[in-house]
């Protein structure tokens, strides 16, 4: 088996790398793939809290590299889904106890067993960032549609698009808010793919849900309620080829009906 | 006098200042008195004026400066004009995080070993990483063998969890040996406090106890080689890892490993037990998912517990 290495990387933080990758991870261990998720955020570690998994970590991936463990020993099996784990990042030290030779040696490990390997990337383009995407042969470049978000994305996917490995890349538009689109308040999506002229392959609304569902340690693609939880599942469906059209957030009156019918449609049957 | 060397970590001082304070410090260690001493420094510049002073501080506790250990060039150079054994060593590599400070236990317990005493000047040391906060006392760790190298023994590594052929870990979650919802009783009388399962004194450990009076952040270690008592928080992503017990004055929210070296004895107490982790020597527990919120919980109502393996698994009780 050769798997996919993706890394999830934006260049600003905050904008929603983490919760991205614990979201696709989820989603695409949901549609039946076997699904790692690394954190390379040494030091200041989030994606084992999204998952509600931090209580179950003992080994991290300082510790095999350091060889005080096995790869398959530092892997901890999410709660749910039993086709996904974790590779968590140590918090106790920083990004230089990882180099990028060892993160792609990683990497080029869990391709053998794994469909996806999914690399949370730190913000920034330091060594964090390197490391991040040294294994990787894909990558999602998330931002948000503010300028600042967009202009260190824009940095980013010059970064990768001088990386030869990384044979593709695309966009993911997070906290997307249709209304304030409508009002001029907000760049909508199209302007923001064509500042960047890069494909899309999600776009995800601004959801209070993905807060609560961080709080409690549970990605909100296990909503099925939830907007941007079908935002992300669409994103998992794209990653495994599939064609999902996307939510028509450009007019948003409509999509929300939209949304709305089908949930309750969903609900009903 | 005694002939044994007392090492003085100074490694964490950067200037002649905070050597002086460290040296003064350390000295209210009765140990350290009537000997000789060993200096282990950073890479900072002396020159033979300070030297002297240092020196003479160190005479003014009847004791002798012999051995210093520096990388820096110059300063080994001052050392030697002035008939002070030098050796030049690796810089150390200096912790980019937030530094603990701690007080030097008022009594210093040697461990019935004379030899050897080694001791931490300000405590902080980077092991095994560059964020590790190493707290060292009892002479067990640092010795000084008689050729006069340095030898450090750290802090032993211990693989104490069970895998199955998968991977996957075998962590149970800690229980209560009390019952949690019992009613809420209104007067202390009332208060039906469950007994440990032993009799024995709680501290049963003759080791040195270090104070720490800080809230552990996120991402700082404690260890110490002996019992730690934390008077303060200790935030999630923090780890205090001790050979003896660990007492937290206040919120214990991180992991804690007590008996770190094998001691099944060892106990983990807290005012508030909130530990994404509790581990006792070779027996790892984690805390229930209900309550695996990611945020501490800052209450003022405390619940003290004790943490001690049952037949194998990590049990709370109550403490009066
Ligand atoms: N679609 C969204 N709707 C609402 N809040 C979001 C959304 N995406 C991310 N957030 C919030 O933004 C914050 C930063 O997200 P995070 O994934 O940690 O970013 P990064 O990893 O890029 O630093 C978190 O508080 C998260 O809950
Ligand atoms: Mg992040």
């Amino acid at each position: 088996m050769t798997g996919s290495v993706i890394v999830i990387t934006s260049g600003k933080g905050g904008v929603g790398k983490t919760t991205t990758s614990a979201n696709i991870g989820t989603a695409l261990a949901k549609d039946g793939n076997k699904v790692v998720l690394i954190d390379t955020d040494i030091g200041l570690r989030n994606l084992d809290l999204l998952l509600g998994l931090e209580n179950r970590i003992v080994y991290t991936i300082v510790d095999v590299v350091e060889e005080r463990c096995k790869l398959k020993q530092a892997l901890v099996k999410d709660k749910k889904n039993p086709n996904l784990c974790l590779l968590a990042a140590a918090q106790t030290r920083d990004k230089s106890a990882v180099t990028a030779e060892q993160l792609k040696e990683i990497c080029d490990t869990l391709k053998e067993d794994f469909d996806y390997i999914l690399v949370d990337c730190p913000a920034g383009i330091e060594q964090g960032f390197q490391n991040a995407v040294a294994g990787a042969n894909e990558a999602i470049v998330v931002t948000t549609p503010e300028m600042s978000a967009i202009r260190d994305a824009d940095r980013i996917i010059g970064l990768l698009e001088a990386k030869e490995e990384v044979e593709k890349y695309r966009l993911l538009v997070n906290r997307v808010r249709p209304n304030l689109i409508k009002t001029n308040d907000m760049m909508s999506v199209e302007d923001v793919v064509e500042i960047l002229s890069c494909d899309l392959i999600g776009v995800i609304p601004e959801d209070t849900g993905v807060i609560t569902s961080t709080n409690k340690g549970e990605p909100i693609v296990n909503d099925e309620n939830s907007l941007a939880g079908q935002a992300y599942m669409n994103v998992a469906k794209r990653i495994q080829g599939e064609e999902v059209p996307f939510l028509d957030i450009d007019q948003p009156r409509t999509f929300i009906e939209k949304v709305k019918k089908f949930f309750s449609k969903k609900v009903k049957a | 006098m005694n002939n044994d060397l007392f090492v003085i970590d100074l490694s964490g001082c950067n200037n002649t200042g905070e050597i002086i304070t460290s040296v003064s410090t350390a000295f209210e260690v009765p140990e350290a008195k009537e000997r000789k001493i060993g200096l282990k420094l950073n890479d900072i510049t002396l020159n033979q004026a300070q030297m002297l002073s240092i020196q003479s501080l160190i005479a003014s506790y009847a004791s002798e400066l012999s051995y210093v250990e520096t990388p820096n060039e110059a300063t080994k150079n001052i050392c030697e004009n002035m008939g002070i054994n030098a050796q030049l060593c690796e810089k150390p590599q200096l912790s980019t995080q937030t530094e603990i400070a701690f007080e030097i236990p008022k009594t210093f317990q040697g461990n019935g070993e004379t030899e050897n005493t080694g001791m931490q000047g300000n405590g902080i040391q980077d092991f095994a990483g560059n964020n590790t906060l190493e707290f060292q006392g009892n002479g067990e760790n640092i010795g000084m063998g008689a050729n006069g190298e340095m030898q450090s023994n750290g802090f032993e590594e211990f693989t104490p969890i069970e895998f199955n052929e998968d991977g996957k870990q075998i962590m149970e979650t800690y229980k209560k040996a009390y019952d949690e919802d019992e009613e809420e009783k209104q007067t202390w009388e009332e208060v039906d406090y469950y007994a440990p399962p032993t009799d024995e004194p709680v501290v049963v450990d003759s080791k040195q106890t270090i104070y720490v009076n800080q809230t552990l952040r996120s991402g700082q270690v404690l260890e110490f080689d002996g019992n730690v008592v934390i008077i303060g928080d200790c935030h999630p992503g923090s780890e205090i890892k001790a050979t003896g017990d660990i007492t937290v004055w206040g919120v214990l929210g991180s992991i804690a490993h007590a008996g770190a070296k094998g001691n099944r004895d060892a106990k983990i107490r807290a005012l508030k037990m909130n530990a994404v982790q509790l581990r006792i020597a070779d027996c790892y527990s984690r805390r229930p998912d209900g309550t695996n919120i990611p945020y501490i919980i800052k209450s003022s109502v405390f619940t003290p517990e004790e943490a001690r393996i049952v037949d194998d698994s990590i049990v709370l009780f109550k403490i009066n």
